[in-house]
This record gives structure tokens, sequence and C-alpha cells, in this order.
């Protein structure tokens, strides 16, 4: 492809015996040119595209103004993740704030294995697992990379229904004692 | 018989006019092409598997120390958006150049007390001043007014929190507030970054113990 160019009709015989200036060839080869445009031109498009930053949608629902617009739902499809400090996730099913049980984020063996669990659980008593609903909760020492984990693992294990809502002072009160809380009589 | 001859060709196409195509697009992507802002605070952003693209956005940047900063990507827009917190807060007066000095700014974390001074800096003083973040408490959330004021702007402009991994869940939750609760806003977007990359994949781990 690239070729040196030589001068044109350097194979032919010199007429005569005159000097004549050799006539040089106009043309340039262009190949080097083409190969920088086509690199620069990578470059930009990639670039402009890889530039746009990856996002994640939420929605909140909005504020209920009085009791007649609370939704009400079954408590046995209810699933309560609260994120604590140091990457912890503590557990419970349903509403009453007893036994919380204490996890990780992980692939395995962590909190994608309970919202399977609770999912199986939910689809042989429902018919389907997309009843469960999911909330999430935060104590006051987690990371907004925790949050970003837990909606993370919502899209991963498909929860339909999800929503952040405000700790209780029951359910702080219930992590600090190691998951259960204290009766008081 | 005589042989046939077969012409020889030359192998060499004329690239000209690949060229100027070539040249042709590479003017229009550069010319296209906006380059990332230089970065106000740096922001390690968390991971996560979504891959929606965001284009046109308002972006609420929280820095791991719980600061909120706010920034709209088309100048023409943040023209408009001083323009119309002026009209709002009549006690700021600010001249022509102070004005251009907020146009050109691609991030900001100042409260509206604040900012006639700030603007009137220099650029190597604004370099290195601190910000320290839009005020966002209950009473005074001029984070809110801002949000409010660049949806008045432009309403298509959808809403992105770019928050710091490691910024504790507060702050975000305090913009969170702010939005449902003072703007009305319900749906906005949480910037994160694919989990693709070795090197966060062992801080990742590392984490976990």
């Amino acid at each position: 492809m690239a070729e040196i160019n030589t001068a044109e009709g350097g194979s032919k015989k010199k007429h005569g015996g005159k000097s004549r200036s050799k006539k040089m060839s106009t043309k340039v080869d262009l190949t080097p040119m083409v190969d920088l445009a086509f690199l620069l031109i990578t470059f930009f498009m990639l670039t402009t595209t890889l530039n746009k930053p990856n996002a994640m949608e939420l929605n909140m629902p909005k504020k209920a103004l009085d009791e007649t617009e609370m939704v009400k739902v079954n408590e046995e499809l209810l699933l309560n993740v609260i994120l604590d400090k140091d990457n912890a996730v503590w557990f419970y099913e349903g509403t009453t704030v007893a036994d919380l049980k204490k996890t990780v984020f992980a692939n395995e063996k962590g909190i994608r294995d309970i919202i399977y669990w609770k999912q199986n659980k939910l689809e042989k008593s429902y018919g389907s697992k997309d009843t469960l609903i999911c909330l999430i909760k935060t104590t006051e020492d987690a990371k907004f990379k925790n949050m970003v984990d837990a909606l993370d693992e919502m899209d991963i294990t498909g929860v339909k229904r999800y929503a952040l809502q405000d700790i209780q002072a029951i359910e702080i009160e219930a992590i600090k004692n190691g998951g259960n809380v204290r009766v008081i009589q | 018989m005589p042989k046939v001859k077969i012409p020889r060709k030359s192998t060499s196409i004329d690239m000209t006019a690949m060229c100027d195509v070539s040249f042709l697009l590479l003017t229009f992507f550069m010319l296209t092409s906006k380059f990332r802002p230089p970065e106000v605070v740096p922001i390690d952003l968390p991971n996560a598997r979504s891959q929606t693209k965001l284009d046109h956005v308002m972006t609420i940047t929280v820095d791991k120390d719980g600061a909120a900063y706010f920034s709209l990507t088309e100048t023409s827009d943040r023209a408009s958006l001083l323009e119309n917190m002026l009209t709002i807060h009549k006690e700021i007066q600010l001249s022509n150049n102070q004005k251009k000095a907020f146009k050109g700014l691609d991030m900001f974390g100042f409260s509206l007390a604040e900012m006639p001074g700030i603007l009137a800096l220099n650029p190597t003083q604004f370099k290195n001043y601190k910000q320290n973040g839009i005020p966002m408490d209950s009473a005074k959330c001029e984070l809110a007014e801002w949000v409010l004021q660049a949806r008045y702007v432009d309403p298509s402009m959808k809403i992105a929190i770019k928050g710091d991994r490691n910024s504790n869940i507060k702050a975000i939750k305090q913009v969170m507030t702010a939005l449902t609760d003072k703007v009305n806003v319900q749906k906005f977007n949480l910037i994160t970054t694919l989990a693709g990359n070795a090197q966060k994949q062992v801080t990742k781990v590392e984490d976990q113990k």
C-alpha cells in the first residue's frame, strides 16, 4: 500500500544528450495522514460517549398526607433490611422488631441469599416472588456506598417493590442490643 | 495464438478523498465533544450494576465530608439560573463581572451570603478557596432553592445525586429530603460506576473484612 513515490519516468531512457531537470511527481502518499485522522476520530468518539456517567434511577414515594393515603400491606410480604456501620446488614421479617440477624454484602451467603430465600418462600405461599416488599433503612453510621449496594442488590435479585424508609427508634435499640429488644415490663 | 496481456494496474489508491472525509469527521467530533470539567472535589463513586447513561442533568455532588455542591452542564442555563436566583434574593447585588464569573463555574458549593465575595476572587484565589458546601438545613435550605430555580430554567432536566462512597448516609438523606419535601421531586438518579475495575473489587473485599 504505502509505496515510495519515485520520480515519474525514472525507468525511461533519457532522450538525447540534453540534460533535463527531473520532473518530480506532485502526488503525496496520504495513507499515513488518513491513519492518523482515523486514530484521532476513534479517540474523540470514545471519549465523548464514555464521558457520560452511569446512573441508577430512584423513585421516592410521595409523602402521605393523612392515614387514608397510606398503603396498607400484608405483614408477611415484608423484609426489613437495615444498613449499619462497617458494611453490616441487619434484617428481619414482618413488622415485629424481634430477632434481627446480621449479615454482609456478598455474592454468596450474604443479603442476596436472604432475599432469594424470602422470594422463594413467598413464591410457595403466594404464587409469585414479586410480592416481596423490601424496606431499606439506614442507621446513622451507614455510608452512601451501603445504600447504593443495597439498591444494587434489589436490581440484581429483581425485587420489584422496595422503599427507603426512616429507621424507627425501636430498631436502633434492637441493633444496639445485638438483634433483640429487651422486654420492658 | 498471441498471449492475452493483462495490463498491469497500480495498486495504489488515491487517498485524498478518504483523507477529506476523515478530517471532516475529526473536526466534527472535536467540536462537538466536551471535555470533563476539572473536579472541584474528588469523588470516589460507589459501584453498581446499573448502566443507564445520563444526559442533560443537574448534579448535586456530596463529598465525603457531607458538603453539597451544585452543577449545571450548560453555561446558558447557569446564566438564567443566576438571574432567577437574583430576582428572588433582591438583597444580593452582583456586578457583571461577578455574573460572568458565576457562568464560568462548573460546580459551586457556597451559601448565598458568601456568593458575592467568592465571585469577586481571581481564578488563583478561587482555586485555593475551600468551599464549604451549599447550606441544606431544613430551616434554610438553599440547595432546594437552587434546584427549584434550575427546574424553572429547564423542566426536562434530570436530577442526579453524585455521592462519595464514603460519605455519611445522613448527608445524602438530607439532600433527598430536600428534594422530595421542598422541591417535590420524587424521581432522581444516583451516579454510580461499574464494578469492573480490579482495583475497586479489591477495596470491596477489604471493606467486607
